[in-house]
């Protein structure tokens, strides 16, 4: 019984000693200041706490819109829009929005950029993000398909994801602008050789068609006397000139190529040579030399189109 | 001389005035056969019909100007709606060409001209612009669709119904277990 009552009694002392350890520690942030001041530890402060739980897994491209078969416009740039979906498993919180952006590609051409795409809203849903991407396209980038590259990232993986997949062609365009100016022979003495044009031709290739310039010259009928004509074949056509004041051989375009009444011709060595034609030095142009390598035996009037029909340069 | 022509010491004038004109236009075409690194064909099927959209521009010029267009090759299997158009200056028109491939397979060619409508020009020689739009149509014969199999559904249906009566036959002599 004493043995009993011993044990019980250790029991209570315990416990009471527990419960008043467990009423100080709650509320005695003041007896434990004193107590660490004793002892030289460091006083409690209250702290705010956050916690950033970053997504590990890395976002995906998972869809860029079709783009049709586009035009390139004359002169000028053609902007295409189109949209970039972002998917991430750790949600649209996770994606980077202002890492996305695109490119068009091409072997042999310049690669078109898009700067940043800007997100679209809203989103296509709680892990994928829409965004609007827009390239422009010159003149003069060549013709056929075009790969495009979308790109991305997110913020809690950050490695850089990609998608390939698609592509997009880029119709061809046979665009010129012509400008002889006018264009006048010197005084002419019947049955004199080499004749040159003081000045020339520039086609400025305005499109992206790559190619042989073309000719279709008429005769020139007399204006008072229309039964004479100079025929087509007394006149060459040549991208190279002898320079003026050339004489004989020297006058290069006299041996040019020969034209042919009411046939298209190409002239030699000639190239529509596309490019961007506000970079100068003759990108996207060529010029084109005229000559009378015999003058024919007419009487002295003038011969032009009027009635005969205009010649034509094309592609 | 009576008969002795006065020819070689006449000086001719000759004037030959080439108008500037300042004329820019141009055609696109979504397919071609040459211009471009490699040729992007036109592929049918035989008897099948497909409107290709070409589109003339006036965009770069300084005045309105008058086009003709006009089917050189492949008129038997390709046509216009019309063959003149006007285009403002700053405008673009779509030109609408309607293919038909022929019942034999193989690669026929369509070849539209498309030239300015100028002038002559008195007293000088009037230049035009012209471009030649071509391209290959690739003609094949059209796959047979396979017919739906009628035996091949009821064995279906079949398999379906008897293993719906043997899970019911199942459970009614578990319930009596």
């Amino acid at each position: 019984m004493e043995k009993k009552g011993e044990k019980r009694g250790i029991v209570i002392i315990f416990l009471s000693v527990f419960i008043m350890l467990l009423i100080i520690s709650s509320v005695s942030a003041g007896f434990s200041d004193w107590f660490n001041s004793i002892t030289g530890k460091a006083g409690q402060q209250p702290q705010d706490m956050s916690i950033k739980v970053k997504g590990t897994n890395p976002a995906q491209i998972v869809y860029v819109s079709p783009i049709p078969s586009t035009s390139p416009q004359e002169l000028s740039f053609t902007t295409i829009i189109f949209e970039v979906h972002m998917y991430d498993k750790d949600g649209v919180k996770d994606l980077n929005h202002t890492s996305v952006s695109a490119s068009f590609s091409r072997l042999g051409e310049t690669t078109r950029f898009s700067g940043i795409c800007t997100r679209q809203f809203p989103d296509v849903n709680t892990k994928t993000a829409n965004y609007s991407c827009t390239v422009d396209m010159g003149y003069w980038d060549g013709a056929g398909d075009w790969n495009i590259n979308a790109e991305g990232k997110d913020i809690g993986n950050g490695a850089w994801v990609y998608n390939t997949s698609t592509a997009f062609s880029y119709n061809i365009l046979q665009a010129m602008v012509i400008s002889p100016g006018e264009l006048t022979w010197p005084e002419i003495i019947s049955g004199a050789v080499n004749q040159t044009l003081g000045n020339y031709t520039v086609v400025n290739n305005t499109g992206n068609f790559k190619g042989v310039i073309s000719i279709t010259a008429l005769n020139l009928l007399g204006e008072t006397d229309n039964s004479e004509e100079i025929y087509a074949e007394n006149f060459a056509i040549d991208i190279e000139t002898g320079g003026e004041g050339c004489v004989d051989n020297a006058c290069i375009e006299c041996d040019g190529t020969p034209l042919v009444n009411g046939t298209s011709v190409g002239i030699a060595g000639s190239n529509s040579n596309p490019g961007d034609l506000s970079a100068g030095g003759g990108a996207g142009q060529e010029q084109l030399y005229y000559c009378i390598p015999q003058i024919p035996l007419l009487s002295s009037q003038v011969y032009s189109t009027a009635t005969g029909g205009s010649w034509m340069i094309s592609y | 001389m009576k008969n002795k022509i006065i020819l070689a010491f006449a000086s001719i004038f000759l004037v030959l005035v080439l108008t500037a004109l300042a004329i820019a236009w141009g055609v696109s075409s979504p397919y071609w056969d040459k211009g471009a690194s490699e040729p992007s064909p036109l592929e049918m099927y035989s008897m099948e019909t497909k409107t290709v959209e070409l589109n003339i521009q006036n965009m770069a010029g300084n005045e309105d100007i008058a086009v003709k267009a006009e089917i050189k090759k492949g008129a038997e299997i390709a046509s216009l709606e019309k063959d003149t158009y006007s285009l403002d200056l700053g405008t673009s028109e779509n030109v609408p060409l309607t293919i038909t491939a022929p019942l034999t397979a193989g690669t026929y060619k369509v070849e539209v001209e498309f030239k300015t409508i100028t002038s002559g020009g008195a007293g000088g020689v009037a230049m035009g612009t012209g471009y030649t739009t071509s391209f290959d149509v690739i003609v094949s014969e059209k796959p047979e669709e396979k017919p739906k199999s009628a035996g091949t559904l009821i064995w279906a249906i079949l398999a379906v119904v008897i293993i719906a009566i043997a899970v019911v036959v199942y459970l009614i002599i578990k319930k009596k277990k």
